[in-house]
């Protein structure tokens, strides 16, 4: 039994491993027709768990629960079978806070891959307890968690050495006084030493952090702007860094220095030196009028650039708990879109009359060209939202009723960043960042930077946001 | 605690309007509805604490989800209910308890405990006057704080949850029930609430400005204030500005909420439903809230703040550096506190015309904060420092503002807020200068004014332990957040587990969550030695710390009225430690200069002219003429 246990997860690993290594490797994974574990993650993972009720019901024992037939009309639109008045689905409407899902418009294929997807998971999850199981090796193979337990356990029993020994001193003191009617220990003076200890030992332990935290933190900015907002984050953190570390020592030392020694030592009476305290006014003024001009300036090269007529536009719709993109199109116009439209079959709200919408594209995932700039237009349904691009250094609100932007170049593509921190499963990746809602956490969308060979085919694979007879979908095919 | 009568109605100070002399206090006036300022202090000072274990056990709550995302809990369902489903927190809950953390904390604990508290128990005794201008207003402040105070804990115990899109309450998340549960009857509640503080925090904050600039003791001219007094002053006038603009905010987002009206509303779809409200703005309720927010964020230091300067000028038994520079960077930062309100909205899309302003009005502000910085370390240079809990409370506050401080200057600049804005570094930046320093500042009040307001002493060593291992436990908490913000890990996330690069963090989570914990345990050492030392304390004498301040100079036995014969009369400043030449090492503010050896008899600093000694009550002119002699526009 025993040894069984031990090498199933090990093969299991080795196979994720390869598959890993060969999804992560080969670029072509990138333009691959979305598996169902993709189009779950990026469309339903927002609001559904599958063990856990989140925006939406746990979606593990679906297949038993409704059949297929079912399922594919109300994934497609979901309204529909609600107005229809079917009654599972007016009492599961009811049941959810009356939050539409939206529709998705899928092809059977696609919905059965997501299906099977969450029938596997289900099954993983129903497996779990017994893999956990089989020891710690499998623990520590995936990111070290057995680390963690032995540091913190080492922490609270650090920290409850360190209380037990001030209380036993405290004692100590106390038994030495009475019986010898001296002090052994003077508390001024411990406690103005431990300032120097506390000095000593949290300068280490910034040093530590860093070491260990510096490389955790995002990688080399990916966009123009970006590389200079990190070179102002630099010259901003070493002049902090400086005044930090000296206003400590002396903050840390001064106690230690000018302790009561006892009962001749006196302090000296002195009450203001207007000279000094003019120095100390002005050089922090300088020093921040400095940065102030040079955070202005870069501020109004970010934020007051207008977007050429080259730029890519994009809209980003934000609502509660998913993003929205949609592409201008081949007449490089973005069609009209009314808040009044938004319903189930059309969850941005364009207007169907609208010239230029006919050929707008809802993509799934956003492709920028690596060196070209894009202006994202940015739209919410419902409630306040923040589109958030950590790695481009890119951050906007979106709010409903006042349609807001960002304009910025990406300079990496995917493939070279994945290079570059030797993260073979890198992706750019769009956040929000501005509390919404329940599942808040779990907005995201994949961003993808390529050049632009491989944008135009990728843009030339998209649908269109109104559906068009079904000829795009044969067209997908394994490169 | 015998309740002798003050000779009441004296020659001069106030006329005492509350004459208690002719009938005796019954349990119910004494110490419920008691008009007396020290006792209302108390008040305060014991509601602000409950509330702040109400809010650090909820932050300890989210603290679990975040340091063990993937465990469960049991037992939290057996408290929780269907909040901790399975023993998981549920992601709505997860949001109430940030929410509610944060309301608690600032406004409850920092706003009303530590303000509420101080200025009540110091403001009469530090300017020698008999109670506040009126002592009836101060009891119905504290009870109508009281009932907001009750109304926002039953917040906690309704079905659909308390409030729960942030403390900020940005609407539409906070208007519309459709949005999330917390939304219904709980933002209501919250609201209600918030009302009543506000109503609370304006009768409070008239009082106190009305007390200082009416009932000083003769010569005690503004410029002799103890700092103290002087942050409570500006603490107050910050609140009287700032406050009805947050009830405005308040009554428009009641008006959306429960009577239709757009105000902040515009353009939504919701649960499946095209509302019919356009022509709001959102942004608009970010304007109105944070026109009181960012003042907030200074009335919740200055207080802390001027404690500090007190207790190390005290301790140090040095003069405190550069007077008029303290009170001159008070008035400074309550002036330019309002106007730098839009560093808080650099990325909402305000016009970015705008941040540029706001951002050269924020790093402004940080030249006070400097300066005040600098001032305190003038101050232990060349002392002969004592370490007193409450001294150990003020160092620390003096670095938990500085490294907090210093963050302030990346966030105030628009630029590098793009990517740091709402995350993580912002967490441990407001933590730290705002949260753990006010925090702090209440921590070394307490243990500073505690013989004070109970006539005991507190456990010395007990103190010493609490302050170390809540000062290690406060860096060990925030300071690791740094690194997660610049990773761009945003705040109020449930989990990280659906984005790879916050998923790292997994291991520093658990490490603060355990710190976290630790640091909340060591609050339970304050709690057993405030409570315990109410009875068991050594009786403390009257001037325990050798001050100069008037305080020190009324009776230890409490009574209504502060002194039993005449108020003191004040004749110098309150810093003058360690004057050389002097037989002791502090000369208490009522001591005559005829009764100092020769050379002692001017004053060391020159803050005051000689003929404002006669002025019982300086008319406005007066105190302009000495607000400019104080900031040096004016040769005295």
């Amino acid at each position: 039994m025993k040894p069984k246990r031990y090498y199933i997860p090990m093969i299991r690993s080795f196979f994720i491993l390869l598959f890993a290594l060969f999804v992560g490797i080969t670029p072509t994974n990138i333009h691959a027709q979305p598996s169902g574990q993709e189009l779950y993650a990026n469309n339903c993972a927002s609001c559904h768990k599958i063990d856990q009720v989140l925006v939406g019901p746990a979606l593990g024992g679906i297949d038993k629960r409704r059949d297929e037939a079912w399922l594919l009309k109300w994934i497609r639109n979901s309204a529909a079978v609600i107005a229809s008045g079917d009654q599972y689905a007016v009492d599961l409407f009811n049941q959810y806070n009356k939050t539409a899902m939206p529709a998705y418009d899928w092809s059977d294929e696609e919905i059965k891959s997501v299906l099977a997807y969450i029938k596997e998971e289900e099954k993983a999850l129903a497996n779990k307890p017994k893999a956990a199981d089989g020891g710690t090796a499998a623990a520590s193979a995936n990111g070290g968690g057995g680390a963690t337990r032995g540091e913190s356990a080492l922490m609270v029993l650090a920290l409850i050495v360190f209380g037990a020994l001030l209380l036993f001193a405290g004692r100590l003191l106390s038994a030495q006084y009475r019986l010898r009617g001296i002090r052994l220990f003077h508390w001024n003076t411990i406690n103005a030493g431990l300032f120097i200890v506390f000095l000593v030992v949290g300068m280490a332990l910034v040093a530590v952090q860093f070491a260990r935290f510096m490389r955790h933190t995002l990688p080399v900015a990916a966009s123009e702007h970006g590389v200079v907002l990190d070179q102002m984050l630099a010259i901003t953190f070493w002049i902090t860094f400086v005044v930090f570390v000296i206003t400590h020592i002396l903050l840390f030392v001064y106690p230690w220095m000018y302790r009561r020694k006892g009962l001749e030592s006196k302090a000296l009476h002195y009450a203001h030196n207007d000279r000094l305290e003019f120095a100390w006014t002005v050089v922090p003024a300088i020093v921040l009028t400095i940065l102030v001009l040079y955070g202005t300036k870069v501020w109004r090269e970010i934020t007051q650039s207008e977007p050429g007529t080259d730029a890519h536009e994009i809209e980003l719709f934000a609502y509660q708990y998913a993003w929205q993109a949609r592409l201008p199109g081949s007449d490089g116009v973005l069609g009209r879109h009314d808040y009044r439209l938004i319903g189930a079959t059309n969850s941005m709200g364009i207007d169907p009359e609208s010239k230029e919408a006919q050929d707008d594209l809802l993509v799934p995932e956003v492709y920028l060209p690596v060196g070209e700039p894009v202006v994202l237009r940015l739209r919410a349904r419902d409630v306040i939202h923040s589109a958030y691009l950590p790695h481009f250094r890119v951050q906007m609100n979106v709010v409903p009723g006042m349609p807001t932007q960002f304009v910025f170049t990406p300079t990496i593509t995917t493939e070279e960043m994945r290079e570059k921190i030797n993260n073979y499963n890198f992706n750019y990746v769009l956040a929000c960042n501005k509390i919404c809602g329940a599942a808040h956490f779990n907005m995201r969308m994949k961003f993808v930077v390529v050049t632009r060979k491989e944008y135009d085919q990728w843009l030339a694979k998209q649908r269109t946001y109104f559906k068009k007879p079904e000829t795009q979908t044969a067209s997908i095919l394994l490169p | 605690m015998s309740h002798s009568n003050p000779s009441a109605s004296t020659a001069h100070g106030h006329d005492h309007g509350h004459d208690h002399g002719h009938h005796k206090e019954t349990f119910l006036t004494k110490y419920i509805f008691s008009q007396d300022h020290k006792m209302i202090g108390k008040q305060y000072l014991l509601t602000g604490m409950f509330m702040a274990v109400v809010a650090a056990l909820l932050s300890l709550l989210f603290r679990l989800q975040l340091g063990w995302p993937e465990d469960t809990f049991p037992w939290l369902e057996s408290i929780l209910g269907d909040w901790a489903k399975g023993g998981r927190l549920d992601p709505s809950f997860y949001l109430a308890l940030v929410t509610m953390h944060g309301t608690i904390m600032v406004f409850f604990v920092l706003t009303a405990g530590l303000s509420g508290t101080f200025s009540n128990l110091l403001i009469p005794l530090q300017i020698g006057a008999r109670d506040m201008a009126s002592p009836f207003l101060n009891m119905l402040s504290y009870w109508i704080f009281f009932l907001s105070t009750v109304i926002m804990l039953l917040s906690l115990f309704i079905e659909s949850g308390p409030a729960a899109a942030g403390w900020t309450i940005y609407p539409p998340l906070s208007a519309l029930p459709q949005a999330m549960p917390g939304s219904g009857l709980g933002m209501t509640l919250w609201l209600i609430s918030m009302t009543l503080f506000i109503a609370s925090s304006l009768m409070a904050a008239l009082n106190y400005i009305t007390t200082i600039l009416n009932l000083r003791t003769p010569g005690m001219t503004m410029t002799r204030m103890p700092l103290t007094v002087w942050s409570f002053f500006t603490t107050a006038i910050l609140g009287v500005l700032s406050f009805p603009v947050l009830l405005s905010a308040a009554v428009l987002l009641i008006f959306d909420r429960s009577f239709g009206t757009s105000f902040y509303l515009s353009e939504i779809f919701i649960a499946g439903e095209t509302l019919n409200r356009t022509g709001g703005s959102p942004i608009l309720f970010q304007h109105l809230f944070w026109f009181l927010g960012h003042p907030e964020v200074y009335i919740v230091l200055m207080p802390a703040l001027g404690i500090t300067s007190e207790v190390i000028a005290t301790n140090a038994r040095k003069p405190i550096f550069g007077y008029r520079a303290m009170v001159g960077s008070l008035l400074g930062i309550s002036f330019l506190s309002f106007i730098v309100w839009g560093h808080h909205m650099f990325v909402t899309g305000m016009n970015p015309f705008l941040g540029n302003v706001f951002m050269i009005l924020t790093l402004v502000i940080a030249v006070p904060s400097a300066v005040k910085t600098f001032n305190y370390l003038a101050t232990l240079w060349k002392g002969n420092i004592r370490f007193t809990p409450g001294m150990l409370f003020a160092i620390g506050l003096v670095s938990l503002f500085i490294s907090g401080g210093l963050t302030g200057i990346y966030l105030g600049n628009a630029a590098l807020d793009i990517n740091l804005h709402d995350t993580y570094f912002v967490v441990a930046h407001f933590h730290l200068v705002m949260g753990s320093a006010s925090l702090f500042g209440m921590l070394a009040g307490v243990y500073h004014w505690y013989p004070r307001m109970f006539g005991r002493m507190m456990n010395e060593k007990l103190g010493y332990l609490h302050f170390w291992l809540t000062f290690a436990a406060v860096y060990m908490v925030f300071f690791p957040m740094h690194f997660m913000g610049i990773d761009g890990v945003p705040r109020r996330y449930y989990n990280f587990t659906g984005f790879e690069y916050m998923a790292e963090w997994m291991d520093l989570n658990r490490f603060i969550s355990i710190s976290a914990i630790l640091g909340s345990a060591a609050q339970l050492i304050f709690i057993w030695n405030f409570f315990s030392s109410m009875r068991m304390g050594k009786k403390a004498p009257m001037n325990p710390w050798n001050s100069n301040t008037l305080e020190w100079t009324a009776p230890v036995e409490h009574l209504h009225g502060n002194w039993p014969g005449e108020i003191p009369h004040v004749h110098r400043w309150p810093y003058d430690y360690s004057r050389p030449g002097a037989s002791e090492d502090f000369i208490p503010q009522t001591v005559k200069d005829d009764d100092l050896p020769e050379e002692l008899r001017k004053p060391s600093v020159q803050p005051v002219p000689h003929h404002a000694e006669k002025e019982a009550v300086p008319t406005e002119t007066l105190l302009f003429s000495r607000l400019l002699q104080a900031l040096g526009f004016r040769k005295a």
